[in-house]
């Protein structure tokens, strides 16, 4: 197996990221409610909550820029590159897995549109993990 | 028999896959090591990010400010029992609240002065507290102090002077001594009536009757609000923001409905 079809996903999943968190930073900045099945309470309660931002700025952008950078990182060829993609994956995932658990235990609501960015963000850390040990340029 | 050629080539052959495979065996140790290293990195960020992250939350009111507010938010509004404001208010708003629900103290400090000043004060809703007991033994023993409290008319700054001092859910924190030190907070509180009441068949029938309001309304979670025209149908409203905007159309709408009845 080659890094190639790894490559792919993880650009695949960036895009996907992308355009989850495009959405949730579109609809933070233009104050309407996100598109929920089975109504938007819990997206909106999710979205009001403390927990929401990080030092002022809305979750939802950071994990934009996040994906981003994932996207460029992916895009680059080299070990360096792919070891940035890990770490920046690892960290998203970790921030996810965070996320994921105060909005069950504190929030006490589910918000579709953080479950599908924090599901995303940890095929991609799998992804990138996996291109990083697996495929050494010098082997 | 190998001629000395090939045994040079095969002994060349053993040394070059030797090679190969210790370059092998040496580069899965450097990613390895890669790896080792993003992941102490990662977890040092993420440490760094949860820390921003609990400490960039909004701090709630000091205790202090809290005990102000319970003293004087409700000042010159009638209120009887469970019930804030004039009694044939055009609207009444059912608040679900666990005393313990952190949300619940949210709402106590973003929401409630507007819906107090906006709509019980000029008379045109009143507000009826249901308490719930579900996240655990704190809520209860704080929810049967309230209701002793309702006793005297003062329920919703009690409640008000709980959320100021709220603790970390279920960790005991509501014992003798808080609940002394949040009642004793209550400006014309008789902290002895209302500790004494608290075990009543009075209060218990009032927590198992919110309990069944709260059921027969499918509000499973707090806080949780009804809204209609008095004596009319209530209906549960979303809570987007837990401020007065989420009271607005709900409120105008009963507002109308029991100007038609």
């Amino acid at each position: 197996m080659t890094d190639r079809p790894l490559r792919v996903a993880a650009l695949v999943l960036s895009i996907l990221g992308i355009g989850v968190a495009g959405y949730l930073t579109y609809v933070h900045y233009a104050d309407i409610s996100p598109i929920c099945a089975g109504g938007a309470g819990g997206c909106e309660k999710v979205q009001a909550s403390d927990q929401s931002k990080l030092a002022g700025i809305p979750v939802a952008l950071l994990g934009l820029l996040t994906y981003v950078t994932l996207l460029v990182l992916n895009l680059l060829r080299g070990e360096l590159a792919r070891t940035g993609a890990a770490l920046v994956a690892i960290i998203g995932f970790g921030f996810s897995a965070y996320l994921t658990f105060e909005s069950i235990t504190v929030i006490e609501a589910t918000c579709q549109w953080c479950l599908a960015s924090a599901t995303i963000m940890t095929l991609m850390a799998i992804v990138t993990v996996t291109r990083l040990v697996r495929f050494d340029p010098v082997a | 028999m190998a001629s000395r050629a090939e045994q040079k080539a095969l002994a060349r052959k053993q040394r070059e896959e030797a090679e190969r495979q210790q370059a092998v065996a040496a580069a899965r140790k450097r990613r390895m090591a890669l790896l080792g290293g993003v992941l102490v990195a990662a977890v040092a960020v993420i440490a760094v990010v949860i820390v921003i992250s609990q400490s960039g939350t909004d701090e709630p009111v000091s205790a202090e400010e809290g005990q102000t507010q319970a003293n004087t938010l409700f000042t010159g509004i009638p209120q009887t029992g469970n019930t804030l404001g004039d009694p044939d208010a055009p609207v009444t708003i059912e608040e679900y609240v666990d005393l313990q629900c952190p949300f619940c103290q949210r709402f106590s400090q973003d929401g409630l002065p507007d819906l107090v000043k906006e709509y019980v004060k000029t008379g045109q809703a009143k507000i009826v507290l249901r308490t719930l007991t579900f996240i655990g033994p704190d809520s209860e023993r704080g929810a049967r102090v309230a209701w002793g409290a309702a006793d005297q008319n003062l329920m919703f700054q009690f409640v008000e002077n709980f959320y100021a001092n709220q603790g970390e859910e279920n960790t005991g924190y509501a014992d003798e001594a808080f609940l002394k030190k949040v009642a004793g907070g209550v400006d014309g509180l008789d902290v002895t009536k209302a500790l004494d009441g608290r075990d009543s068949a009075k209060v218990t029938s009032s927590i198992q009757a919110s309990q069944s309001a709260a059921t027969k309304a499918n509000i499973d979670s707090t806080p949780s609000f009804l809204v209609g025209p008095t004596d009319g149908q209530l209906s549960k409203i979303e809570t987007r923001t837990l401020t007065i905007d989420d009271f607005r159309e709900p409120v105008k709408d009963a507002l109308a409905e029991a100007k038609n009845t």
